[in-house]
């Protein structure tokens, strides 16, 4: 059995979980929040927020803080937006693909609403 | 301060050239009159760039001498800083008035008056004025803070961000405290004023980022574990935000973003 994946539209919302060193003094997110080990993040991991919760996001990491994206957002930088769920663990998880440049993480930092902040 | 000024700054760099040809024509040999007078020349950012444009100093020693540089633009930066930030002639008078009876204190009162020293300590008094006036337009970490929060990233074990992060290496550590304390040394208060340095984050490769913003642009310092710069400024509108990125810089490119960052509040 698999999960159904979905078309995810322009207007819907994904979760990402932040560790708290990316959370700046100033309110807002590093873009670092968008690499992995220093490098843009070429598939970078989110859920779509319909299919979970704040509380399922965090699943493990009880510390970390969330940030939700529109997925308008990305698109509108050339990135791509798909779902890519996870059998069983996790139905929401989702990618966005494509990022190569610290640009492009800037723009989605500056995107990102913080919904949770981390403890 | 006063090592900056002990360098060999030529006179013919001097703040008053921004006059144009009046300034050298009316001097006299009475300090005071000079201060006076030099206070009263209008100023404009034109002029600033005009200055920058022309003078032939500039042109030629931004290579080998950038301290000078760097000493020459903190004043024109800071200048045009403070006479856009005030708000009417009253105000402009009272500074005069301020900064006029506060040299007769401070400063050792010499003939050949339109030195840098003089012009410096203008400068800096006229700042501190303003930072007392506005002191709640600073919202960036102060140095103290940002080499606090740099020596807290040494404890940070491996696999900080959960990811399989590295610990984070003493050379960005040591190279990022560097850059942050040459270029308040550079730019004075204006780094408070008009530019934050708004964080210290770690990176998972075990770098560190330094997070600036000015009025109008952001500027991201990357330093890898091996002590490499790349910047990434970020020029920002009301509708569009601009980026431009760069590897391998030095320390001379770290500062021309600065000043670049400082530039944008004339931007908009």
């Amino acid at each position: 059995m698999v999960f159904e994946v979905r078309q995810i539209e322009d207007d819907d919302e994904l979760y990402r979980r932040i560790p708290p060193n990316y959370f700046k003094a100033n309110g807002t997110l590093s873009s670092s929040a968008y690499k992995l080990n220093g490098r843009p993040d070429r598939e970078i991991s989110a859920n779509l927020a319909y299919l979970t919760t704040v509380e399922k996001t965090l699943e493990n990491r009880p510390n970390f803080g969330v940030g939700s994206l529109i997925a308008r957002d990305p698109r509108s930088i050339g990135l791509e937006v798909v779902h890519d769920p996870i059998f069983p663990n996790n139905e929401a998880h989702s990618l966005i693909k494509g990022t190569s440049e610290n640009a492009q993480c800037a723009e989605l930092a500056k995107k990102t609403k913080i919904i949770k902040e981390p403890t | 301060m006063i090592n900056i000024l002990e360098q060999d700054v030529p006179t013919t760099a001097s703040v008053g050239s921004f006059g144009g040809a009046e300034s050298s024509n009316t001097r006299t040999d009475n300090p005071y009159f000079e201060k006076k007078f030099w206070f009263s020349t209008p100023f404009t950012w034109q002029r600033v760039l005009d200055y920058l444009n022309n003078n032939e100093f500039l042109q030629t020693t931004s290579v080998n001498a950038p301290s000078r540089l760097f000493l020459l633009e903190r004043y024109m930066f800071g200048w045009s800083l403070l006479f856009n930030d005030l708000d009417s002639k009253d105000s402009l008078s009272q500074l005069i008035a301020s900064i006029r009876g506060s040299l007769a204190e401070e400063i050792p009162v010499r003939k050949t008056a339109f030195t840098h020293e003089v012009a410096l300590a203008l400068y800096e008094r006229a700042l501190e004025i303003l930072n007392l006036r506005d002191v709640s337009k600073s919202r960036g970490l102060t140095q103290t803070t940002a080499l606090r929060k740099l020596d807290e990233l040494k404890n940070l074990p491996e696999d900080w961000d959960s990811y399989g992060a590295d610990p984070i290496s003493p050379n960005a550590i040591a190279k990022a405290k560097s850059i942050i304390i040459s270029a308040m040394l550079a730019f004075g208060r204006i780094i408070d004023n008009v530019v934050q340095l708004t964080d210290v984050i770690p990176i998972a490769d075990g770098g560190v980022q330094l997070e600036w913003v000015g009025p109008h642009a952001e500027l991201e310092i990357e330093i890898s574990p091996n002590g490499n710069v790349g910047l990434l400024y970020i020029s920002v509108s009301e509708d569009r935000r601009k980026y431009e990125e760069s590897k391998d810089n030095s320390l001379q490119d770290v500062y021309t973003a600065i000043a670049r960052l400082i530039h944008s509040q004339y931007s908009n």
